[in-house]
C-alpha cells in the first residue's frame, strides 16, 4: 500500500527557551514572526508534491506563539499548493499558558484552531509539579495546564497529545510515577513518554557539564521507564513506539459498521511516517524532509533561511540521495523504534537485487545478523520468520541493536 | 692526484631536536642537486611518522658538490643517521660507512646524554669527529659554556667549532671549508676485489630491493654477478647510481663512493643489512667487520584486527623487514587472539613506529599485545628457555629461578631534578650506581635498571618529571635473577593470554589491581556484569566489575531528522571496529598496549 505524504512546518519561536532544549527556537517580536510566516507561505509556493497529503504537523518551537490568524495563513497555503485528504490529521504543538491571556482568549483561540482544521493538539505539558516545571524553564503550571486542556475538550478536541519528561535531575522514581498517573487523570488519547537527555548547549547541560547538577543514573532511569509503561499500558494506553503512548479501538471494530477500528486509532499518524520510510515535506527553519528517496534539511540561521527565500530558492542547506543501502538500513533502524517492530517485507531489499523476506533480509545482514542472534539470546531482541523487534530490555540499549544495521 | 682526496664521506650525528635534520637540509639547499624550490622541509626526514615527531628513524643519504676554498670540487657524501636511542645500530652501520662526523651541539642546550652516545659509536669506528655549535642565531646560545661541556665531558677540543644556525644558514660556508679539511678522504683501491658495505636497503616495487652501499674497494657496474658473503646469495646488478638522494644512474661505483645498488632483488631477507657485497667470480677474503646483529630489546604480539586478513599483515611485516635489518617476526599463535606474530624491536619507539607505519602505509586494521622484555628461565633440570612471551612461561614448579635483562642507563639531568629523577628510577627498581656532576649544573645518574621498568613508559615519565629536560641513554647489560611471576587477567572468567605479563613478586598486588582498574576503565559496558580478575595462578589477588549496560536509547527522532540519528549509529559502529570479540566480551584494542601504563602516582 502507497503512503500518503506527510507535511512538517517549524515555528522556531517560543516565549522563553527552555533549560533543556536544544531545538531550533527563541522568543522574538512580532515584525520577526510575520516575516517568517511571509517566508514559510512562499517556501510553500516552491514546494511540489504530487501525492495526497493526509498529515500537516506544526512543530516547534511553540507554533501556538503565532497569531491563530498567521496559523490560518499558512494552513491556507498548504491547501493550495498541496493536495490536503478530507480526513487528515493536523496537529498543532501549543503549550500550556501561550493560548491567550485568559480563559476567553484561549478559548477563542482554541476554537479557530478547530475552524480551520486542525484536529489534534499536542501539549508540551512535561510535568504535574510546579517546582520540577520552574526547573525546566517552563512558563506555565499545572493549573494551567489543567484549565488548557479543559477549553481544548470544550472547543472541540478530542485528540490530545501530552509530552511527559523523566529523569529530570533531583528527581526519584516516586515522583516520576506521580506525574504520569496526574498527566493520566487528564485523559489525553495520546502521551509521548521521554527521558530528558542533556543537550549540548543548554542551560541544564552546562550546569551538569559544570558538577552543578548530577544526571539522574541510567538505573533510575531505566526503571522509571519500564515502570511508566506499565502503568501506562494499565491504564488503558498501549505502546506503539520507544517513546508514544495511544488510545486504540475501544470498541474493537465491532461497535458499529461504519467505522472499521481505525478511526477510533489515536496513534501520531504523522510520526509514525518517520518510522515507515513514508515521505514527508519538511518546511521552515532547519526543517527536514524526506521526498522522492532524498533526505534534506533546510537552513538553520534564520537570516539565510529568508535571504534564500527572497530570492526565490529552497532553502535547503544540505541534501543527500539515499542509496540502496539508506533505505534499507533507514528502514530497519526506524522500524525498530516501533513495538511491532521491522517486518522483512517492508524492507526494501530489491534495491539491493534481493528478495523481500526472510532470506533477502539474512543474506544481506549476514555479519550483522551474528551479532543479532547474540542480542536474541540475551533477551534482548526477538527474531522471527516475520520480521525483528525489540524486546522492553531490548529498548534500553537499542542504540546498540540498530547500529548494527546501518 | 687520486679521485679519493676529492670525496669526503661523513653523518652528523647529535642528540634528538638538536637540529641534525635541519642542517643536513641547508647542505643540501647549498650543495645538492635538487633545487630548493623542490625542497620539502627536512628533506631526508621521508616518513610522515618522522617529519612528525620531527625524528629520523630510516635513513637517507645524499651526495653533496661542494667548491671549497682551494679551488677544487668535493664530492660530500650525507649518510644521515637516526636520532633515538632505539636506534642505535643503525646509526652504528651509518657511521661504518663514513670516515668521519659532524657532532652538532645545540648552543642553548649543550651536551646532552645521547651526544654522549652517538660520539661513543663514532669513536668506534674510528671517525674524526667535527664539533659544530649549532642555533647561534637564538638569544639564548651560551657557546662558551657549551664548548666547554664539549671539552670537559667528551674531551674534544672544541676551540674551532664552527658557530652555525641550521635554520638561517648562518656559518654553513665555514662549516663546510672546515669539514673538509678535518675529515679525511677515504682509502680503498679501486682496482682491488669488491668489498662493500650494506649500510641501509629498502623495498622499492619497480626495481625490488635498493641497496644503498659504501665500496671500500674495487668497483661494482651493471652486469656484474655480486655475491653477499653472509647469506652467500648471487644476483646480477641492473642499476648502479648516486643518491642525489633521488636516484641519478651512473656507469659503475668504485672504492671510497657511495650509492646505490639494484639486482632485482626479490627475496627481501636477502639483502641483510651490514652484509658485505664482492663479486661472485672474484671474492674478497674477508667480510667487513662490526657487523653485529640487530639485537631485539622488546617484543610484542602483532594480531590482525577483526576483519582483517593475516597474509596481508605477513605481506606488510616481510616488506617492513628490508628496510630494517632490527625488526624482526615469526609466527605466533594465540587462544586470545588467533594467529598472528611475535615481533622484536630494537625499543618502543621503534615499535611504535612500525605498528604504525603498518596502519599508516599498508591500511592494515593490527591489534599490538603488551610489549614485553626477553626473560631467561632456568629450570629445575638445569636447562635455560628464553621467553619473549609471557603466556610461554613454563610452569612454576619447573622453574629454578627466572633472570631478566638489565640495562646501564644515563641520564643526564640539570641538577634540580636530580630528586624526582631518584624517586621515578626507585619506583622502577632502578639502583644507583653512581653520580657525578659533569658542570655545576649538570648531573649524570647511572643507574642499573630493568629493561622491563624502562620499556612502558619510563622515557615520558621521565621527560614529564623534568620539564623535558632530562635526557636518557640506555645499553644492556647483563641478565640479572629476580622474583617475577605471572600474572594473568582474566574478563568474563575466561584466560586472556595476550594480556598476561610477568612482573616482580612483591608489585604483583598492585599491578595487579592497577591493571583491574584500567581495564574497568577501558572495556564498555555490555548487556551483563563482566567480572575483570588479576591472578596468580589460581589465586585471585584483584578484581573489579564492569557494570552492565542499562541505557543506551534516544528517547525522540528529533523532527524527523533521521539523518542525525543516523550519523549517532553510524559513529556507535565504527567504534566497535577498533574492537576485538572475546566470546561475548567486546575489548577496544587499546587495551592491549594502554593497560600497563600505570601513572606512578598511582
Amino acid at each position: 500500500m502507497k503512503e500518503n505524504t506527510g507535511i512538517y512546518i517549524h515555528i522556531p519561536f517560543c516565549v522563553r527557551k527552555c533549560n533543556y532544549c536544544a531545538f531550533l527556537s527563541a522568543p522574538s517580536d512580532e515584525r520577526t514572526r510575520e516575516e517568517y510566516v511571509q517566508s514559510l507561505i512562499n517556501e510553500i509556493g516552491m514546494r511540489s508534491v504530487t501525492d495526497v497529503c493526509d498529515t500537516v504537523y506544526f512543530g516547534g518551537g511553540t507554533p501556538s506563539v503565532l497569531k491563530p490568524e498567521q496559523i490560518e495563513r499558512i494552513l491556507d497555503s498548504v491547501r493550495t499548493q498541496f493536495s490536503i485528504s478530507e480526513d487528515a490529521e493536523i496537529t498543532i504543538e501549543a503549550n500550556p499558558g501561550t493560548l491567550g491571556d485568559d480563559n476567553d482568549s484561549a478559548l477563542s483561540t482554541l476554537k479557530s484552531y478547530r475552524r480551520m482544521g486542525i484536529n489534534r493538539l499536542s501539549m508540551g505539558v512535561q510535568s504535574m509539579d510546579d517546582d520540577r516545571l520552574k526547573y525546566l524553564g517552563r512558563i506555565h503550571d499545572s493549573e494551567s495546564v489543567k484549565r488548557d486542556i479543559a477549553l481544548a475538550r470544550e472547543a472541540g478536541f478530542d485528540n490530545i497529545n501530552l509530552d511527559i519528561i523523566f529523569s529530570v535531575p533531583g528527581e526519584t522514581l516516586e515522583e516520576a510515577m506521580e506525574d504520569i498517573r496526574q498527566i493520566a487523570e487528564l485523559e489525553p488519547e495520546h502521551i509521548s513518554f521521554y527521558s530528558l537527555q542533556l543537550e549540548e548547549g543548554t542551560p541544564l547541560f552546562e550546569q551538569w557539564e559544570s558538577g552543578a547538577i548530577e544526571e539522574v543514573s541510567d538505573d533510575v532511569d531505566r526503571e522509571t521507564y519500564h515502570r511508566g509503561c506499565s502503568m501506562l499500558k494499565a491504564l488503558g494506553y498501549e505502546q506503539y513506539e520507544i517513546s508514544n503512548f495511544a488510545r486504540m479501538a475501544e470498541h474493537d471494530g465491532q461497535h458499529d459498521g461504519q467505522h472499521d477500528g481505525q478511526c477510533d486509532d489515536r496513534r501520531s499518524r504523522h510520526n509514525s511516517k518517520y518510522w515507515s520510510m513514508t515521505p514527508y515535506v519538511g518546511i521552515g527553519l532547519g526543517a527536514s524532509g524526506f521526498e522522492h528517496g532524498t533526505r534534506y534539511r533546510n537552513l538553520t540561521k534564520l537570516s539565510d533561511y529568508e535571504a534564500a527565500i527572497r530570492d526565490g530558492k529552497l532553502p535547503v542547506e544540505e541534501e543527500h540521495v539515499n542509496t540502496a543501502h539508506d533505505n534499507i538500513s533507514e528502514s530497519v533502524f526506524l522500524g525498530l523504534r516501533r513495538i511491532e517492530g521491522v517486518k522483512f517485507a517492508d524492507v526494501p531489499l530489491e534495491e539491493a537485487g534481493l528478495t523481500r523476506d526472510e532470506k533477502g533480509f539474512r543474506q544481506y545482514y549476514k555479519e550483522a545478523m551474528k551479532d543479532a542472534h547474540s542480542f536474541e539470546e540475551t533477551g534482548h531482541l526477538i527474531i522471527d520468520d516475520e520480521g525483528i523487534r525489540l524486546t522492553e530490555t531490548g529498548i534500553d540499549i537499542s542504540n546498540s541493536i540498530m547500529a548494527l544495521f546501518v | 692526484m687520486s679521485y679519493l682526496n676529492n670525496i669526503r664521506n661523513f653523518s652528523i650525528i647529535a642528540h634528538i631536536d638538536h637540529g641534525k635534520s635541519t642542517l643536513a637540509d641547508r647542505l643540501i639547499e647549498k650543495t645538492g642537486l635538487v633545487q630548493s624550490r623542490d625542497m620539502k622541509e627536512q628533506y631526508l626526514d621521508n616518513m610522515d611518522i618522522e617529519r612528525e615527531r620531527g625524528i629520523t628513524i630510516k635513513l637517507q643519504t645524499t651526495r653533496l658538490k661542494y667548491k671549497a676554498n682551494d679551488g677544487q670540487e668535493y664530492i660530500l657524501n650525507l649518510i644521515d643517521t637516526p636520532g633515538h636511542v632505539d636506534f642505535n645500530y643503525e646509526v652504528s652501520r651509518s657511521l661504518a660507512a663514513c670516515d668521519g662526523a659532524v657532532l652538532v651541539i645545540d648552543a642553548t642546550q649543550g651536551v646532552e646524554a645521547q651526544t654522549l652516545g652517538n660520539v661513543y659509536l663514532a669513536l668506534d669506528e674510528d671517525l674524526e669527529i667535527l664539533p659544530v655549535l649549532n642555533k647561534m642565531d637564538l638569544d639564548s646560545a651560551r657557546p662558551e659554556e657549551a664548548k666547554a661541556e664539549i671539552e670537559d665531558i667528551i674531551g674534544l677540543d672544541a676551540s674551532e667549532a664552527p658557530k652555525i644556525s641550521a635554520k638561517t644558514g648562518m656559518g654553513i660556508d665555514e662549516m663546510l671549508e672546515k669539514l673538509v679539511e678535518v675529515i679525511p678522504p677515504p682509502q680503498g683501491d679501486p682496482e682491488g676485489k669488491l668489498k662493500a658495505l650494506i649500510f641501509d636497503s629498502y623495498y622499492d616495487s619497480y626495481k625490488g630491493v635498493v641497496i644503498y652501499t659504501r665500496i671500500f674497494d674495487g668497483a661494482v657496474k651493471r652486469g656484474d654477478i655480486i655475491k653477499m658473503m653472509n647469506t652467500g646469495k648471487n644476483y646480477e646488478v641492473t642499476e648502479v647510481g648516486y643518491c642525489i638522494p633521488g636516484m641519478l644512474p651512473a656507469d659503475e661505483l668504485k672504492a671510497g663512493e657511495v650509492g646505490y645498488i639494484c639486482g632485482s632483488i626479490k627475496q627481501v631477507a636477502d639483502a641483510r643489512v651490514g652484509d658485505t657485497i664482492t663479486l661472485a667470480n672474484n671474492p674478497c677474503d674477508t667480510a667487513l667487520k662490526g657487523y653485529k646483529k640487530a639485537q631485539s630489546m622488546v617484543y610484542c604480539g602483532i594480531f590482525p584486527a577483526e576483519g582483517e586478513k593475516y597474509e596481508n599483515v605477513k605481506d606488510a611485516l616481510e616488506k617492513l623487514q628490508v628496510n630494517d635489518a632490527a625488526f624482526n617476526f615469526e609466527p605466533e599463535n594465540s587462544a586470545a587472539l588467533g594467529y598472528g606474530f611475535r615481533c622484536g624491536f630494537l625499543g618502543l619507539l621503534h615499535m611504535d613506529v612500525i605498528t604504525e607505519r603498518l596502519e599508516r602505509e599498508f591500511d592494515l586494521d593490527v591489534i599490538t599485545t603488551l610489549p614485553s622484555v626477553i626473560y631467561k628461565v632456568v629450570m629445575k633440570d638445569g636447562s635455560v628457555k628464553w621467553i619473549q612471551n609471557p603466556s610461554n612461561l613454563p610452569d612454576i614448579m619447573e622453574i629454578a629461578h627466572i633472570e631478566e635483562p638489565i640495562v646501564k642507563a644515563d641520564i643526564m639531568t640539570p641538577n634540580e631534578y636530580v630528586g624526582s629523577i631518584m624517586t621515578l628510577c626507585q619506583n622502577r627498581r632502578g639502583k644507583m650506581i653512581h653520580m657525578e656532576y659533569l658542570t655545576k649544573t649538570r648531573v649524570q645518574l647511572h643507574y642499573e635498571l630493568p629493561l622491563n621498568e624502562v620499556i612502558y613508559d619510563f622515557f615520558d615519565a621521565l621527560k614529564s618529571r623534568t620539564r623535558g629536560y632530562a635526557s636518557l641513554d640506555y645499553e644492556f647489560l647483563r641478565y640479572q635473577q629476580a622474583r617475577l611471576v605471572k600474572l594473568d587477567i582474566l574478563l568474563n572468567r575466561e584466560l586472556i593470554d595476550a594480556l598476561s605479563t610477568i612482573v616482580p613478586e612483591e608489585e604483583a598486588n598492585a599491578k595487579g589491581r592497577g591493571i583491574c582498574e584500567k581495564l574497568k576503565d577501558i572495556i564498555p559496558r555490555h548487556q551483563f556484569e563482566v567480572p575483570i580478575q588479576a591472578a596468580i595462578g589460581q589465586k585471585v589477588i584483584a578484581r573489579e566489575t564492569v557494570r552492565a549496560y542499562r541505557k543506551d536509547v534516544l528517547a525522540k527522532c528529533y523532527g524527523g531528522d533521521v539523518s542525525r540519528k543516523k550519523k549517532l549509529l553510524e559513529k556507535q559502529k565504527a567504534g566497535k571496529k577498533r574492537m576485538r570479540q572475546f566470546g561475548q566480551i567486546t575489548v577496544p584494542q587499546e587495551a592491549f598496549t594502554e593497560v600497563l601504563k600505570l601513572d606512578d602516582g598511582k
